[in-house]
Protein backbone atom coordinates (compact mmCIF):
# COMPACT_ATOMS: atom_id res chain seq x y z
CA UNK A 1 0.00 0.00 0.00
CA UNK A 2 2.80 2.45 -0.83
CA UNK A 3 1.73 5.72 -2.46
CA UNK A 4 2.06 5.62 -6.21
CA UNK A 5 1.42 1.93 -6.68
CA UNK A 6 -2.01 1.67 -5.12
CA UNK A 7 -4.65 0.00 -7.26
CA UNK A 8 -8.19 0.16 -6.01
CA UNK A 9 -10.14 -3.08 -6.14
CA UNK A 10 -13.13 -3.04 -8.51
CA UNK A 11 -15.58 -3.12 -5.59
CA UNK A 12 -14.30 0.26 -4.38
CA UNK A 13 -14.12 1.72 -7.90
CA UNK A 14 -17.76 0.71 -8.43
CA UNK A 15 -18.80 2.31 -5.16
CA UNK A 16 -17.16 5.60 -6.20
CA UNK A 17 -18.43 5.60 -9.79
CA UNK A 18 -22.06 4.87 -8.89
CA UNK A 19 -22.14 8.28 -7.17
CA UNK A 20 -21.33 10.14 -10.40
CA UNK A 21 -23.83 11.71 -12.77
CA UNK A 22 -24.66 9.96 -16.03
CA UNK A 23 -22.96 12.81 -17.85
CA UNK A 24 -19.68 12.16 -16.01
CA UNK A 25 -19.96 8.40 -16.52
CA UNK A 26 -20.48 8.72 -20.26
CA UNK A 27 -17.29 10.80 -20.30
CA UNK A 28 -15.37 8.32 -18.15
CA UNK A 29 -16.20 5.42 -20.47
CA UNK A 30 -13.15 6.63 -22.38
CA UNK A 31 -10.77 6.03 -19.47
CA UNK A 32 -10.12 2.37 -20.28
CA UNK A 33 -11.85 -0.79 -21.51
CA UNK A 34 -12.40 -2.07 -17.99
CA UNK A 35 -14.28 1.09 -16.99
CA UNK A 36 -16.27 1.12 -20.22
CA UNK A 37 -17.44 -2.45 -19.63
CA UNK A 38 -18.08 -1.75 -15.96
CA UNK A 39 -20.25 1.29 -16.71
CA UNK A 40 -22.27 -0.71 -19.27
CA UNK A 41 -22.67 -3.77 -17.06
CA UNK A 42 -26.09 -4.71 -15.71
CA UNK A 43 -24.85 -4.83 -12.12
CA UNK A 44 -23.43 -1.31 -12.37
CA UNK A 45 -26.55 0.14 -14.04
CA UNK A 46 -28.54 -1.33 -11.17
CA UNK A 47 -26.17 -0.06 -8.45
CA UNK A 48 -26.16 3.41 -10.03
CA UNK A 49 -29.96 3.56 -10.30
CA UNK A 50 -30.36 2.38 -6.73
CA UNK A 51 -28.03 5.12 -5.49
CA UNK A 52 -29.67 7.71 -7.72
CA UNK A 53 -33.16 6.77 -6.51
CA UNK A 54 -32.13 7.41 -2.93
CA UNK A 55 -31.01 10.94 -3.66
CA UNK A 56 -33.07 11.63 -6.71
CA UNK A 57 -33.86 15.14 -7.79
CA UNK A 58 -37.29 16.33 -8.69
CA UNK A 59 -38.64 17.15 -12.11
CA UNK A 60 -40.58 20.37 -12.49
CA UNK A 61 -42.46 21.38 -15.62
CA UNK A 62 -43.38 25.04 -15.46
CA UNK A 63 -45.68 26.74 -17.88
CA UNK A 64 -48.38 25.20 -19.97
CA UNK A 65 -46.80 22.75 -22.42
CA UNK A 66 -49.65 23.18 -24.86
CA UNK A 67 -48.81 26.83 -25.21
CA UNK A 68 -45.08 27.09 -24.73
CA UNK A 69 -43.60 23.66 -25.25
CA UNK A 70 -42.29 21.61 -22.41
CA UNK A 71 -39.17 22.71 -20.64
CA UNK A 72 -38.01 20.82 -17.63
CA UNK A 73 -36.27 21.85 -14.47
CA UNK A 74 -34.57 19.72 -11.89
CA UNK A 75 -34.81 20.35 -8.21
CA UNK A 76 -31.95 18.58 -6.50
CA UNK A 77 -31.26 17.53 -2.92
CA UNK A 78 -29.82 20.91 -2.01
CA UNK A 79 -33.13 22.35 -3.20
CA UNK A 80 -31.50 24.12 -6.09
CA UNK A 81 -33.32 24.44 -9.32
CA UNK A 82 -31.65 24.07 -12.68
CA UNK A 83 -32.91 23.88 -16.23
CA UNK A 84 -32.53 20.52 -17.94
CA UNK A 85 -30.99 21.21 -21.33
CA UNK A 86 -31.54 17.77 -22.74
CA UNK A 87 -35.29 18.14 -22.46
CA UNK A 88 -35.86 21.24 -24.54
CA UNK A 89 -36.66 19.12 -27.58
CA UNK A 90 -39.89 18.02 -25.94
CA UNK A 91 -41.91 20.85 -27.45
CA UNK A 92 -45.66 20.26 -27.36
CA UNK A 93 -45.34 17.02 -25.44
CA UNK A 94 -47.00 15.89 -22.23
CA UNK A 95 -45.34 13.66 -19.69
CA UNK A 96 -47.34 10.56 -18.82
CA UNK A 97 -45.05 9.32 -16.10
CA UNK A 98 -41.54 9.05 -14.74
CA UNK A 99 -40.29 5.83 -13.25
CA UNK A 100 -36.96 4.18 -12.44
CA UNK A 101 -34.97 6.62 -14.55
CA UNK A 102 -37.20 6.61 -17.62
CA UNK A 103 -39.80 9.05 -18.84
CA UNK A 104 -42.86 8.29 -20.95
CA UNK A 105 -44.41 11.14 -22.90
CA UNK A 106 -47.14 11.72 -25.36
CA UNK A 107 -47.23 13.95 -28.40
CA UNK A 108 -50.69 15.39 -28.25
CA UNK A 109 -50.99 17.38 -31.40
CA UNK A 110 -50.72 15.34 -34.51
CA UNK A 111 -48.87 17.82 -36.64
CA UNK A 112 -46.27 15.17 -37.11
CA UNK A 113 -47.20 11.65 -38.16
CA UNK A 114 -47.33 8.86 -35.56
CA UNK A 115 -45.77 7.49 -33.39
CA UNK A 116 -47.09 9.67 -30.67
CA UNK A 117 -45.86 7.81 -27.58
CA UNK A 118 -42.21 7.90 -26.60
CA UNK A 119 -39.91 6.56 -23.95
CA UNK A 120 -36.94 8.67 -23.05
CA UNK A 121 -33.94 8.41 -20.80
CA UNK A 122 -33.37 12.07 -19.93
CA UNK A 123 -29.84 11.42 -18.67
CA UNK A 124 -28.43 9.51 -21.65
CA UNK A 125 -30.75 11.41 -24.02
CA UNK A 126 -31.80 8.17 -25.65
CA UNK A 127 -35.37 8.16 -27.02
CA UNK A 128 -37.39 5.39 -28.61
CA UNK A 129 -40.84 5.59 -30.19
CA UNK A 130 -43.53 3.28 -28.85
CA UNK A 131 -45.65 1.46 -31.46
CA UNK A 132 -49.35 2.22 -31.69
CA UNK A 133 -51.70 0.40 -29.32
CA UNK A 134 -53.84 -2.34 -30.85
CA UNK A 135 -57.37 -1.12 -30.24
CA UNK A 136 -58.95 2.13 -31.19
CA UNK A 137 -62.14 1.81 -29.10
CA UNK A 138 -64.34 4.11 -31.08
CA UNK A 139 -67.42 5.61 -29.55
CA UNK A 140 -68.13 7.37 -26.32
CA UNK A 141 -64.93 6.43 -24.66
CA UNK A 142 -62.24 8.17 -22.67
CA UNK A 143 -58.78 6.74 -22.46
CA UNK A 144 -55.84 7.42 -20.24
CA UNK A 145 -52.21 6.33 -20.23
CA UNK A 146 -50.05 5.40 -17.27
CA UNK A 147 -46.37 4.54 -17.04
CA UNK A 148 -44.63 2.61 -14.31
CA UNK A 149 -42.11 -0.02 -13.32
CA UNK A 150 -42.95 -3.35 -11.78
CA UNK A 151 -40.25 -4.65 -9.42
CA UNK A 152 -41.83 -8.10 -9.57
CA UNK A 153 -41.37 -8.67 -13.29
CA UNK A 154 -38.48 -6.18 -13.63
CA UNK A 155 -40.08 -4.42 -16.53
CA UNK A 156 -41.40 -1.00 -17.50
CA UNK A 157 -45.04 -0.90 -18.59
CA UNK A 158 -47.26 1.59 -20.36
CA UNK A 159 -50.94 1.03 -19.64
CA UNK A 160 -53.78 2.29 -21.79
CA UNK A 161 -57.10 2.18 -19.99
CA UNK A 162 -60.46 2.87 -21.64
CA UNK A 163 -63.58 3.93 -19.84
CA UNK A 164 -67.00 3.89 -21.36
CA UNK A 165 -68.57 7.21 -20.54
CA UNK A 166 -72.07 6.13 -21.18
CA UNK A 167 -72.00 2.90 -19.25
CA UNK A 168 -69.54 4.02 -16.61
CA UNK A 169 -67.27 1.05 -16.74
CA UNK A 170 -63.79 0.01 -17.75
CA UNK A 171 -64.01 -0.89 -21.41
CA UNK A 172 -60.60 -2.29 -22.07
CA UNK A 173 -56.96 -2.39 -21.09
CA UNK A 174 -53.80 -2.70 -23.09
CA UNK A 175 -50.29 -3.00 -21.72
CA UNK A 176 -47.01 -2.24 -23.45
CA UNK A 177 -43.94 -3.96 -22.08
CA UNK A 178 -40.52 -2.43 -22.73
CA UNK A 179 -39.01 -5.89 -22.20
CA UNK A 180 -41.00 -7.52 -25.01
CA UNK A 181 -41.49 -4.28 -26.95
CA UNK A 182 -45.10 -5.05 -27.71
CA UNK A 183 -48.65 -4.23 -26.69
CA UNK A 184 -50.85 -6.87 -25.15
CA UNK A 185 -54.60 -6.72 -24.74
CA UNK A 186 -55.64 -7.67 -21.24
CA UNK A 187 -58.54 -10.07 -20.98
CA UNK A 188 -60.66 -8.63 -18.20
CA UNK A 189 -62.36 -11.27 -16.13
CA UNK A 190 -64.14 -9.16 -13.58
CA UNK A 191 -64.75 -5.90 -15.34
CA UNK A 192 -65.40 -3.34 -12.63
CA UNK A 193 -68.79 -1.84 -13.25
CA UNK A 194 -68.71 1.69 -11.97
CA UNK A 195 -72.39 2.40 -12.42
CA UNK A 196 -73.53 1.09 -9.03
CA UNK A 197 -71.26 3.67 -7.42
CA UNK A 198 -73.23 6.29 -9.24
CA UNK A 199 -76.71 5.56 -8.12
CA UNK A 200 -76.51 8.28 -5.52
CA UNK A 201 -78.83 11.24 -5.61
CA UNK A 202 -76.07 13.47 -6.93
CA UNK A 203 -75.64 11.36 -10.01
CA UNK A 204 -79.19 10.44 -10.81
CA UNK A 205 -80.34 14.04 -10.51
CA UNK A 206 -77.90 15.14 -13.17
CA UNK A 207 -78.38 13.22 -16.31
CA UNK A 208 -75.23 14.10 -18.15
CA UNK A 209 -72.54 12.53 -16.07
CA UNK A 210 -69.03 11.79 -17.11
CA UNK A 211 -66.01 10.34 -15.49
CA UNK A 212 -63.05 12.39 -14.48
CA UNK A 213 -59.87 10.32 -14.36
CA UNK A 214 -56.75 11.53 -12.57
CA UNK A 215 -53.22 11.00 -13.78
CA UNK A 216 -51.97 7.49 -13.02
CA UNK A 217 -49.65 6.99 -10.08
CA UNK A 218 -47.54 3.85 -9.64
CA UNK A 219 -46.50 2.55 -6.23
CA UNK A 220 -44.59 -0.68 -5.82
CA UNK A 221 -45.63 -2.07 -9.20
CA UNK A 222 -49.33 -1.23 -8.93
CA UNK A 223 -50.87 1.58 -10.96
CA UNK A 224 -53.68 3.70 -9.53
CA UNK A 225 -56.22 6.13 -10.96
CA UNK A 226 -58.68 8.20 -9.00
CA UNK A 227 -62.06 8.50 -10.67
CA UNK A 228 -65.06 10.60 -9.87
CA UNK A 229 -68.15 11.85 -11.56
CA UNK A 230 -68.69 15.28 -12.92
CA UNK A 231 -71.59 16.67 -14.85
CA UNK A 232 -71.80 18.92 -17.83
CA UNK A 233 -74.90 21.00 -18.01
CA UNK A 234 -73.69 23.78 -20.18
CA UNK A 235 -70.93 24.43 -17.69
CA UNK A 236 -68.83 21.84 -15.98
CA UNK A 237 -69.69 21.02 -12.43
CA UNK A 238 -68.24 18.81 -9.80
CA UNK A 239 -70.79 16.68 -8.06
CA UNK A 240 -70.03 17.31 -4.44
CA UNK A 241 -70.99 14.34 -2.38
CA UNK A 242 -70.79 11.96 -5.30
CA UNK A 243 -68.67 8.97 -4.47
CA UNK A 244 -65.11 8.67 -5.61
CA UNK A 245 -63.01 5.62 -5.99
CA UNK A 246 -59.65 4.35 -7.00
CA UNK A 247 -58.95 1.84 -9.73
CA UNK A 248 -55.85 -0.27 -9.23
CA UNK A 249 -54.02 -2.31 -11.84
CA UNK A 250 -51.21 -4.66 -10.91
CA UNK A 251 -48.47 -4.41 -13.55
CA UNK A 252 -47.28 -7.95 -12.84
CA UNK A 253 -50.51 -9.95 -12.48
CA UNK A 254 -52.73 -7.64 -14.60
CA UNK A 255 -55.37 -7.75 -11.83
CA UNK A 256 -57.82 -4.88 -11.85
CA UNK A 257 -59.66 -3.78 -8.70
CA UNK A 258 -61.93 -1.04 -7.44
CA UNK A 259 -60.88 0.43 -4.12
CA UNK A 260 -62.53 2.87 -1.75
CA UNK A 261 -61.02 6.26 -1.02
CA UNK A 262 -59.86 6.93 2.53
CA UNK A 263 -62.61 8.34 4.80
CA UNK A 264 -61.85 11.97 3.99
CA UNK A 265 -63.57 15.00 5.41
CA UNK A 266 -66.03 15.51 2.56
CA UNK A 267 -67.02 11.88 2.43
CA UNK A 268 -68.82 12.22 5.71
CA UNK A 269 -70.87 15.13 4.51
CA UNK A 270 -74.21 14.00 3.19
CA UNK A 271 -74.97 17.36 1.68
CA UNK A 272 -74.94 17.41 -2.07
CA UNK A 273 -74.00 20.46 -4.03
CA UNK A 274 -72.88 21.50 -7.43
CA UNK A 275 -69.65 23.43 -7.36
CA UNK A 276 -68.62 25.28 -10.50
CA UNK A 277 -65.44 23.90 -11.93
CA UNK A 278 -62.96 26.68 -12.52
CA UNK A 279 -61.04 26.34 -15.76
CA UNK A 280 -57.71 25.29 -14.35
CA UNK A 281 -57.99 24.29 -10.76
CA UNK A 282 -59.42 20.96 -9.94
CA UNK A 283 -61.82 20.64 -7.06
CA UNK A 284 -62.43 19.10 -4.69
CA UNK A 285 -58.88 18.69 -3.76
CA UNK A 286 -57.68 15.14 -3.52
CA UNK A 287 -54.54 14.00 -5.16
CA UNK A 288 -52.83 10.66 -5.45
CA UNK A 289 -49.14 10.44 -4.62
CA UNK A 290 -46.59 7.91 -3.43
CA UNK A 291 -45.36 7.96 0.15
CA UNK A 292 -42.68 5.51 1.26
CA UNK A 293 -43.40 3.28 -1.74
CA UNK A 294 -47.11 3.12 -0.87
CA UNK A 295 -50.12 4.81 -2.42
CA UNK A 296 -51.02 8.05 -0.65
CA UNK A 297 -53.99 10.40 -0.89
CA UNK A 298 -53.52 14.06 -0.11
CA UNK A 299 -56.65 16.03 0.59
CA UNK A 300 -57.15 19.70 1.23
CA UNK A 301 -60.11 20.42 3.46
CA UNK A 302 -62.37 23.44 3.43
CA UNK A 303 -60.41 24.66 6.43
CA UNK A 304 -57.20 24.49 4.38
CA UNK A 305 -55.79 21.58 6.30
CA UNK A 306 -54.03 18.88 4.30
CA UNK A 307 -54.42 15.28 5.34
CA UNK A 308 -51.98 12.63 4.21
CA UNK A 309 -53.49 9.14 4.04
CA UNK A 310 -51.50 6.03 3.20
CA UNK A 311 -52.71 2.66 1.97
CA UNK A 312 -51.11 0.18 4.31
CA UNK A 313 -49.25 -2.94 3.22
CA UNK A 314 -51.64 -5.63 2.09
CA UNK A 315 -51.26 -9.33 1.65
CA UNK A 316 -52.46 -11.14 -1.43
CA UNK A 317 -54.10 -9.42 -4.38
CA UNK A 318 -55.29 -5.89 -3.71
CA UNK A 319 -59.06 -5.67 -3.28
CA UNK A 320 -61.76 -3.64 -1.61
CA UNK A 321 -61.59 -5.95 1.40
CA UNK A 322 -57.87 -5.78 2.15
CA UNK A 323 -57.43 -2.12 1.33
CA UNK A 324 -56.61 -0.40 4.59
CA UNK A 325 -56.16 3.38 4.93
CA UNK A 326 -54.24 5.13 7.71
CA UNK A 327 -54.07 8.86 8.32
CA UNK A 328 -50.35 9.62 8.65
CA UNK A 329 -50.21 13.38 8.94
CA UNK A 330 -52.30 16.48 9.26
CA UNK A 331 -50.54 19.46 7.75
CA UNK A 332 -51.74 22.87 8.87
CA UNK A 333 -49.27 25.05 6.98
CA UNK A 334 -51.78 26.56 4.56
CA UNK A 335 -54.34 27.13 7.30
CA UNK A 336 -51.65 29.21 9.04
CA UNK A 337 -50.53 31.08 5.94
CA UNK A 338 -53.84 32.03 4.39
CA UNK A 339 -55.19 35.47 5.00
CA UNK A 340 -57.82 35.00 7.73
CA UNK A 341 -59.93 37.93 6.52
CA UNK A 342 -60.49 36.38 3.10
CA UNK A 343 -61.33 33.04 4.64
CA UNK A 344 -63.87 34.46 7.04
CA UNK A 345 -65.75 36.09 4.18
CA UNK A 346 -65.88 32.73 2.39
CA UNK A 347 -64.26 34.31 -0.60
CA UNK A 348 -61.44 31.96 -1.20
CA UNK A 349 -61.53 28.45 -2.46
CA UNK A 350 -58.24 26.64 -2.60
CA UNK A 351 -57.35 23.45 -4.30
CA UNK A 352 -54.18 21.49 -4.55
CA UNK A 353 -52.46 22.08 -7.83
CA UNK A 354 -49.69 19.71 -8.76
CA UNK A 355 -48.69 17.41 -5.96
CA UNK A 356 -45.99 14.87 -5.30
CA UNK A 357 -44.09 13.57 -2.35
CA UNK A 358 -40.35 14.00 -2.50
CA UNK A 359 -37.97 12.77 0.18
CA UNK A 360 -40.85 12.58 2.66
CA UNK A 361 -41.91 16.16 2.01
CA UNK A 362 -45.09 17.16 0.23
CA UNK A 363 -44.34 19.32 -2.80
CA UNK A 364 -47.33 21.16 -4.10
CA UNK A 365 -48.66 24.25 -5.68
CA UNK A 366 -51.92 25.79 -4.58
CA UNK A 367 -54.68 27.09 -6.80
CA UNK A 368 -56.71 29.83 -5.26
CA UNK A 369 -59.90 31.30 -6.64
CA UNK A 370 -62.18 33.98 -5.38
CA UNK A 371 -65.78 32.91 -5.09
CA UNK A 372 -68.67 35.29 -4.88
CA UNK A 373 -72.28 34.04 -4.68
CA UNK A 374 -71.23 30.64 -5.97
CA UNK A 375 -69.54 32.10 -9.02
CA UNK A 376 -65.88 32.03 -9.74
CA UNK A 377 -64.83 35.65 -9.88
CA UNK A 378 -61.16 35.45 -10.60
CA UNK A 379 -58.39 33.05 -10.51
CA UNK A 380 -54.84 33.44 -9.37
CA UNK A 381 -54.40 36.93 -8.03
CA UNK A 382 -56.51 36.56 -4.92
CA UNK A 383 -55.23 38.17 -1.78
CA UNK A 384 -54.65 35.06 0.19
CA UNK A 385 -51.20 35.47 1.70
CA UNK A 386 -49.90 32.80 -0.66
CA UNK A 387 -47.93 33.16 -3.84
CA UNK A 388 -49.45 31.47 -6.85
CA UNK A 389 -46.13 30.89 -8.59
CA UNK A 390 -44.50 29.24 -5.64
CA UNK A 391 -43.93 25.59 -5.06
CA UNK A 392 -44.42 24.72 -1.43
CA UNK A 393 -42.34 22.05 0.25
CA UNK A 394 -44.26 20.97 3.32
CA UNK A 395 -42.62 18.83 5.96
CA UNK A 396 -45.45 16.75 7.42
CA UNK A 397 -43.50 15.70 10.49
CA UNK A 398 -42.52 19.19 11.67
CA UNK A 399 -45.28 21.15 9.89
CA UNK A 400 -42.58 23.52 8.64
CA UNK A 401 -42.44 24.67 5.04
CA UNK A 402 -40.13 26.11 2.41
CA UNK A 403 -41.00 27.80 -0.82
CA UNK A 404 -39.33 27.57 -4.17
CA UNK A 405 -39.99 30.38 -6.56
CA UNK A 406 -40.22 29.53 -10.20
CA UNK A 407 -40.94 32.43 -12.48
CA UNK A 408 -43.78 30.59 -14.19
CA UNK A 409 -46.76 28.72 -12.91
CA UNK A 410 -45.87 25.11 -12.26
CA UNK A 411 -47.72 22.81 -14.58
CA UNK A 412 -46.56 19.45 -13.34
CA UNK A 413 -44.07 17.80 -11.00
CA UNK A 414 -42.60 14.32 -11.03
CA UNK A 415 -40.23 12.20 -9.05
CA UNK A 416 -37.19 11.52 -11.16
CA UNK A 417 -33.98 9.57 -10.92
CA UNK A 418 -31.05 9.63 -13.28
CA UNK A 419 -30.16 6.32 -14.81
CA UNK A 420 -28.00 4.57 -17.38
CA UNK A 421 -30.88 2.22 -18.30
CA UNK A 422 -30.42 1.59 -22.04
CA UNK A 423 -33.64 1.82 -24.03
CA UNK A 424 -32.02 -0.07 -26.88
CA UNK A 425 -31.32 -3.06 -24.67
CA UNK A 426 -33.30 -6.15 -25.53
CA UNK A 427 -32.92 -7.51 -22.05
CA UNK A 428 -34.61 -5.05 -19.70
CA UNK A 429 -35.73 -7.85 -17.37
CA UNK A 430 -32.18 -9.19 -17.17
CA UNK A 431 -31.04 -5.87 -15.71
CA UNK A 432 -32.91 -6.95 -12.58
CA UNK A 433 -33.32 -3.31 -11.51
CA UNK A 434 -35.22 -4.11 -8.36
CA UNK A 435 -33.62 -4.68 -4.90
CA UNK B 1 -12.59 -8.27 27.89
CA UNK B 2 -12.04 -6.39 31.08
CA UNK B 3 -14.42 -3.49 31.44
CA UNK B 4 -11.77 -1.38 33.16
CA UNK B 5 -9.79 -1.02 29.91
CA UNK B 6 -10.52 2.29 28.23
CA UNK B 7 -7.92 2.26 25.47
CA UNK B 8 -6.11 -0.40 23.54
CA UNK B 9 -2.81 -0.43 21.71
CA UNK B 10 -2.55 -1.55 18.09
CA UNK B 11 0.36 -1.77 15.64
CA UNK B 12 0.29 -0.28 12.15
CA UNK B 13 1.70 -2.19 9.17
CA UNK B 14 4.84 -0.04 9.56
CA UNK B 15 5.23 -1.34 13.12
CA UNK B 16 4.30 1.88 14.95
CA UNK B 17 2.19 1.69 18.08
CA UNK B 18 -1.13 3.55 18.30
CA UNK B 19 -3.61 4.00 21.11
CA UNK B 20 -7.32 3.90 20.36
CA UNK B 21 -10.13 4.16 22.89
CA UNK B 22 -12.44 1.18 23.21
CA UNK B 23 -15.51 3.20 22.24
CA UNK B 24 -13.78 4.43 19.08
CA UNK B 25 -12.55 0.95 18.14
CA UNK B 26 -16.13 -0.26 18.26
CA UNK B 27 -16.84 1.65 15.01
CA UNK B 28 -14.93 -1.09 13.21
CA UNK B 29 -16.41 -4.58 13.16
CA UNK B 30 -13.06 -6.43 12.97
CA UNK B 31 -11.64 -4.32 15.83
CA UNK B 32 -14.79 -4.97 17.82
CA UNK B 33 -14.37 -8.70 17.34
CA UNK B 34 -10.77 -8.34 18.40
CA UNK B 35 -11.91 -6.59 21.59
CA UNK B 36 -14.17 -9.48 22.39
CA UNK B 37 -11.63 -12.17 21.64
CA UNK B 38 -8.34 -10.84 22.90
CA UNK B 39 -7.51 -9.99 26.46
CA UNK B 40 -6.56 -6.33 26.57
CA UNK B 41 -5.45 -6.06 30.16
CA UNK B 42 -2.27 -4.37 31.35
CA UNK B 43 -0.41 -7.62 31.82
CA UNK B 44 -1.36 -8.89 28.37
CA UNK B 45 1.59 -8.38 26.04
CA UNK B 46 -0.11 -9.28 22.78
CA UNK B 47 -0.44 -6.24 20.52
CA UNK B 48 -2.62 -6.78 17.41
CA UNK B 49 -1.41 -5.51 14.06
CA UNK B 50 -3.70 -3.65 11.70
CA UNK B 51 -2.70 -3.90 8.05
CA UNK B 52 -2.88 -0.15 7.51
CA UNK B 53 0.16 2.14 7.25
CA UNK B 54 0.90 4.65 10.00
CA UNK B 55 -0.02 7.75 8.03
CA UNK B 56 -3.46 6.32 7.20
CA UNK B 57 -4.04 4.80 10.63
CA UNK B 58 -3.55 8.23 12.27
CA UNK B 59 -6.39 9.57 10.16
CA UNK B 60 -8.63 6.55 10.70
CA UNK B 61 -8.20 6.79 14.47
CA UNK B 62 -8.84 10.54 14.35
CA UNK B 63 -12.14 9.83 12.54
CA UNK B 64 -13.11 7.09 15.02
CA UNK B 65 -12.43 9.21 18.09
CA UNK B 66 -14.49 12.07 16.65
CA UNK B 67 -17.44 9.89 15.67
CA UNK B 68 -17.46 7.51 18.63
CA UNK B 69 -19.46 9.65 21.10
CA UNK B 70 -22.28 10.13 18.59
CA UNK B 71 -22.30 6.53 17.41
CA UNK B 72 -22.53 5.25 20.96
CA UNK B 73 -25.12 7.60 22.41
CA UNK B 74 -26.95 9.22 19.55
CA UNK B 75 -26.90 12.98 19.37
CA UNK B 76 -28.94 16.06 18.67
CA UNK B 77 -29.38 17.61 15.24
CA UNK B 78 -26.97 20.42 16.02
CA UNK B 79 -24.28 17.85 16.81
CA UNK B 80 -24.99 16.08 13.53
CA UNK B 81 -24.63 19.39 11.72
CA UNK B 82 -21.33 20.08 13.47
CA UNK B 83 -20.06 16.58 12.64
CA UNK B 84 -20.95 17.06 8.97
CA UNK B 85 -18.81 20.21 8.87
CA UNK B 86 -15.99 18.37 10.60
CA UNK B 87 -16.19 15.55 8.02
CA UNK B 88 -15.82 18.03 5.16
CA UNK B 89 -12.70 19.54 6.77
CA UNK B 90 -11.36 16.08 7.60
CA UNK B 91 -11.70 14.93 4.00
CA UNK B 92 -9.64 17.81 2.59
CA UNK B 93 -6.72 15.62 1.58
CA UNK B 94 -4.75 14.52 -1.43
CA UNK B 95 -6.56 11.86 -3.46
CA UNK B 96 -3.67 9.64 -4.48
CA UNK B 97 -1.53 10.19 -1.43
CA UNK B 98 -4.03 9.49 1.31
CA UNK B 99 -7.71 9.35 0.27
CA UNK B 100 -7.36 6.05 -1.61
CA UNK B 101 -5.52 4.59 1.41
CA UNK B 102 -8.36 5.70 3.66
CA UNK B 103 -10.80 4.02 1.25
CA UNK B 104 -8.89 0.75 1.41
CA UNK B 105 -8.57 0.96 5.20
CA UNK B 106 -12.26 1.78 5.73
CA UNK B 107 -13.25 -1.12 3.49
CA UNK B 108 -10.84 -3.50 5.27
CA UNK B 109 -11.94 -2.35 8.72
CA UNK B 110 -15.65 -2.50 7.77
CA UNK B 111 -16.24 1.12 8.73
CA UNK B 112 -19.39 1.95 6.83
CA UNK B 113 -19.55 5.65 7.70
CA UNK B 114 -15.96 6.41 6.76
CA UNK B 115 -16.13 4.23 3.61
CA UNK B 116 -19.25 6.05 2.43
CA UNK B 117 -17.71 9.45 3.19
CA UNK B 118 -14.46 8.61 1.40
CA UNK B 119 -16.26 7.22 -1.68
CA UNK B 120 -18.42 10.36 -1.89
CA UNK B 121 -15.36 12.60 -1.48
CA UNK B 122 -13.56 10.76 -4.27
CA UNK B 123 -16.63 10.99 -6.53
CA UNK B 124 -16.99 14.73 -5.83
CA UNK B 125 -13.33 15.29 -6.71
CA UNK B 126 -13.63 13.29 -9.94
CA UNK B 127 -16.58 15.32 -11.25
CA UNK B 128 -14.39 18.12 -12.53
CA UNK B 129 -11.54 15.97 -13.83
CA UNK B 130 -10.57 15.18 -17.40
CA UNK B 131 -10.19 11.62 -18.60
CA UNK B 132 -6.40 11.84 -18.53
CA UNK B 133 -6.45 13.24 -14.99
CA UNK B 134 -8.60 10.27 -13.96
CA UNK B 135 -6.15 7.84 -15.56
CA UNK B 136 -3.30 9.48 -13.67
CA UNK B 137 -4.81 9.21 -10.19
CA UNK B 138 -6.17 5.70 -10.76
CA UNK B 139 -2.95 4.50 -12.48
CA UNK B 140 -4.81 3.41 -15.57
CA UNK B 141 -3.38 3.17 -19.09
CA UNK B 142 -5.47 4.07 -22.13
CA UNK B 143 -5.91 0.62 -23.66
CA UNK B 144 -8.25 1.60 -26.50
CA UNK B 145 -6.92 1.07 -30.00
CA UNK B 146 -7.33 3.97 -32.38
CA UNK B 147 -10.16 2.07 -34.15
CA UNK B 148 -11.99 1.59 -30.87
CA UNK B 149 -11.55 5.26 -30.03
CA UNK B 150 -12.96 6.18 -33.40
CA UNK B 151 -15.96 3.90 -32.82
CA UNK B 152 -16.67 5.39 -29.37
CA UNK B 153 -16.43 8.89 -30.81
CA UNK B 154 -19.06 7.97 -33.37
CA UNK B 155 -21.36 6.58 -30.68
CA UNK B 156 -20.86 9.50 -28.35
CA UNK B 157 -20.06 12.60 -30.33
CA UNK B 158 -17.84 14.91 -28.35
CA UNK B 159 -16.38 12.30 -26.04
CA UNK B 160 -12.76 12.83 -25.24
CA UNK B 161 -9.90 10.44 -24.56
CA UNK B 162 -7.70 13.17 -23.07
Amino acid sequence: MEGGTLFLPQEITTNILKRLSVRCLLRFQCVCKLWKNLIKSASFIKAHLHHSRNRSPFLVCPGNPHANGLSLYLLDCEKLISKLESATVLGGDTIIGSSYGLLCYQRLFGLRPPPFLFLRNLATRETIPVPKPIDKFKGDCICDYGFGFSPIVNDYKIVKIHFSRQFLKVNGLEVYSLGSRSWKKVELENIPDLSHFYTSKAVTANRVVFLHVSRAVTANGVMFWRIRAATANGDMYWLMGAPEMIISFDLATFALALLPMPPLWSMSSSELALIPMPPVCSMPSYKLAVFENKLAVLSLSSTFVIELWVMEQYTGPLSKENCNWTKKYTICTFARLLDPAAISRNEVVCSLGTVAIWRNEVVCSLNTVAICRNEVVCQGAVKTGLEADNLYLLNPASDEYRTITISKEVYDIFNFSESLVPLSSNHIEALDLNS
Amino acid sequence: MSSSVEAITVLSSDGDEFKITVSAAKLSKPLNWMLEDVCFSDDCDEVPTIEVNSKTLVKVIEYCEKHAPRANSGASDSDAEELKKWDIEFMKMDVKDILFHILMAANYLHMEGLYDLACQTAADLMKGMTVSQIRKIFHIKNDFSSEEQEQLRRQHPGCSFD
